[in-house]
């Protein structure tokens, strides 16, 4: 299923690439890089079988970082990292144990964007990331890490340039993590600066 | 810009359908069930059912022959395609009935059978345990969807199961604890309710999956971390040596809702509620877990012995590291154990059990000089019916290590000798 995913984002932005060559050939701008932070409201798709999910707390602020190669025509590339909690939960467990439990993850994904329009950009992003969960009120607090090797993230973008120099906007962002099968969604705001 | 905000979303929904599970429901008899009111089969009676039949009605599907075999509380029948039966047994003025369901193993075909076996037509030898009946007719039928059955079924007997094949201790192991779960079978892997499920699919031994919590209790598991393909989505993730087992048991479900065995509670129950003759205990853990394991299969021993069980328990050792450890126990060359490695390493640690990968080949010089030892030999993962077939009929193998135990007992059965 992944396989016919991957080919149809391919198919998708080859087809984008082709149309926007007959009208836009001339480049816009010069090759440059692009240092981007972005802060926002994320949310998690709560999809727990063994807590109840009013004992999800899926909504948080979540923070990017994202590094970008910026040619003169309509793709570029980078890389993103970022800090999103992903879920806590508060939960009371057999009438003894007050739990808590928490999932923070760092993803770094290669981000490959296309400018669609003027200042609206649209970018698909594979990539790994570290999950983080702690555990408290429940024998020893415990922190344990592990490694999601198959993850996505698709990003929506409106970027406006203020002056050569900076650039603000905000981004509409879909994350999914494989290893756990976590969805999120975030929506920031997001600063930049031309380098 | 309808387009793209189309495209986003067809992106969007197609990224929240890639996971997909399947749960695939056993056709259950329910209240209803023609056994309530039958009594059950004694076991000599059950032993007059064992035997090769052949199939007159149902033989499109489940082929020319059938093995029928009984285990403690199923009668289970083995085609030789990966199809299999698993039916509950009544008995009512002699005339037998069954219930159970079919299964293909190598996809989600299943559906319910019902069947009956004549006062005339062999009812009547099976309840006085005949041991030689002239004849044993089983009529029913079976469905393709939910509990709906219409499609007719004839298993005729044509012999017993060779009683020198019988005479001969042969291990049909089951991988996982009896089976897999992504072979969607009803019940999780490495659980209890799968030590209890697996007599029915014709395994006589188990192979246990085994690594430690963060407190030392060793506990049944497959994977180095909890994830999504074995456990239900929870609040914890990460390398299961990480967590206590407080933890694991409140916060972790496998995929069927059964909570983590510890290997204790998981030989116990194999002691006290099953027939099973082999435990193979796969270690996982590259990390000492022997002195853990070694006190725990020396209590379970003794409590097979205490309760005259005929049950083998051998820690497995698939590694040099796991060796390294193995030796580091006192009198490590009269624990039970069961080698994956070269021979020479069985005869240093005097191990029970040669256990080679399949992939090494039935090796029958190998293997008669572990007999020529008073050892056993093994081979393992072994699950195409075509290399079942062969290393049944080609080696010497004391036991076979499968997913698919129906298989390997429809190729052991229904040999002459």
């Amino acid at each position: 299923m992944k396989r016919y995913i991957i080919i149809g984002f391919l198919c998708l932005f080859g087809t984008w690439t082709a149309s926007s060559q007959t009208n836009d050939s001339i480049p816009k701008t010069r090759s440059h890089f692009t240092l981007a932070v972005g802060a926002g409201w994320s949310h998690y798709f709560a999809n727990m079988e063994l807590v109840p999910a009013r004992n999800v707390q899926k909504d948080f602020i979540g923070t990017s970082f994202r590094f970008m190669w910026e040619p003169e025509y309509r793709l570029s590339l980078g890389l993103e990292t970022g800090f999103y909690r992903i879920f806590k939960v508060d939960s009371t467990i057999n009438s003894e144990y007050n739990m808590k439990s928490r999932m923070n993850v760092v993803p770094l994904f290669l981000v490959i964007r296309m400018r669609i329009v003027d200042n609206f950009y649209l970018s698909i992003a594979p990539g790994i990331a570290l999950q983080y969960t702690k555990i408290t009120g429940i024998g020893p607090e415990i922190t344990s890490h592990q490694l999601s090797l198959a993850n996505f993230e698709a990003t929506a973008s409106y970027l406006y340039p203020l002056g050569k120099l900076f650039i603000v906007g905000g981004e509409a962002r879909y994350m999914y993590f494989g290893k756990t099968n976590d969805i999120m969604m975030s929506i920031s705001a997001v600063f930049a600066v031309k380098l | 810009m309808r387009r793209t905000i189309f495209y986003i979303i067809g992106i969007a929904l197609l990224m929240a359908g890639c996971y997909k599970t399947t749960n695939l429901a056993v056709p259950t008899a329910g209240p209803n069930s023609i056994l309530t009111e039958t009594y059950p089969l004694s076991n000599p009676s059950r032993k007059v059912m064992d035997g090769i039949y052949s199939v007159s009605a149902g033989n499109d599907v489940f082929g020319d022959q059938v093995v029928i075999k009984w285990s403690r509380k199923k009668m289970s029948v083995f085609c030789s395609d990966g199809h299999y039966f698993v039916f509950d047994v009544g008995q009512l003025d002699s005339v037998i009935m069954l219930q159970g369901y079919w299964r293909y193993c190598y996809n989600d075909n299943t559906g319910a059978a019902t069947a009956y076996i004549a006062r005339e037509q062999g009812g009547t030898d099976i309840v006085n345990a005949n041991p030689h009946p002239g004849t044993i007719i089983i009529k029913g039928g079976y469905g393709s969807s939910g509990n709906e059955i219409n499609n007719p079924l004839q298993f005729n007997y044509l012999r017993p199961i060779s009683p020198a094949l019988l005479s001969k201790k042969f291990s049909i192991l089951a991988h996982r604890s009896g089976g897999r779960t992504s072979d969607h079978l009803p019940v999780s892997e490495n659980s209890l309710a799968m030590i209890n499920f697996t007599e029915g699919l014709g395994s006589t031994g188990i192979e246990i999956d085994v690594q430690l919590t963060s407190d030392g209790i060793p506990v049944l598991y497959h994977d180095a971390d909890l994830n999504i393909r074995l456990t239900q989505k929870g609040p914890l993730s990460g390398p299961i040596k990480d967590f206590t087992y407080t933890q694991l048991f409140y916060l972790v479900r496998l995929i069927h809702g059964e909570h983590l065995p510890t290997l204790r509670d998981a030989l116990i129950f194999t002691v006290d509620s099953t027939l099973i003759t082999d435990v193979y205990l796969d270690m996982k853990e590259k990390v000492p877990t022997m002195s853990a394991v070694v006190p725990i299969q020396k209590e379970m021993l003794q409590r097979a012995k205490d309760k005259g069980r005929d049950l083998h328990i051998y820690i497995g050792l698939p590694s040099t590291d796991a060796i390294n450890d193995f030796m580091n126990q006192p009198d490590y060359k009269n624990i039970p154990s069961l080698c994956e490695l070269t021979t020479d390493d069985v005869q240093n640690l005097n191990s029970m059990v040669w256990a080679p990968r399949f992939t090494l080949g039935t090796q029958n010089d190998l293997v008669a000089q572990m007999h020529s030892q008073g050892r056993l030999a093994w081979t393992w993962t072994l699950d195409n019916e075509d290399w079942i077939r062969e290393y049944l009929n080609d080696g010497h193998f004391d036991g076979i290590l499968t997913n698919y135990p129906f298989v390997v007992g429809y190729y052991h059965y229904i040999r002459e000798n």
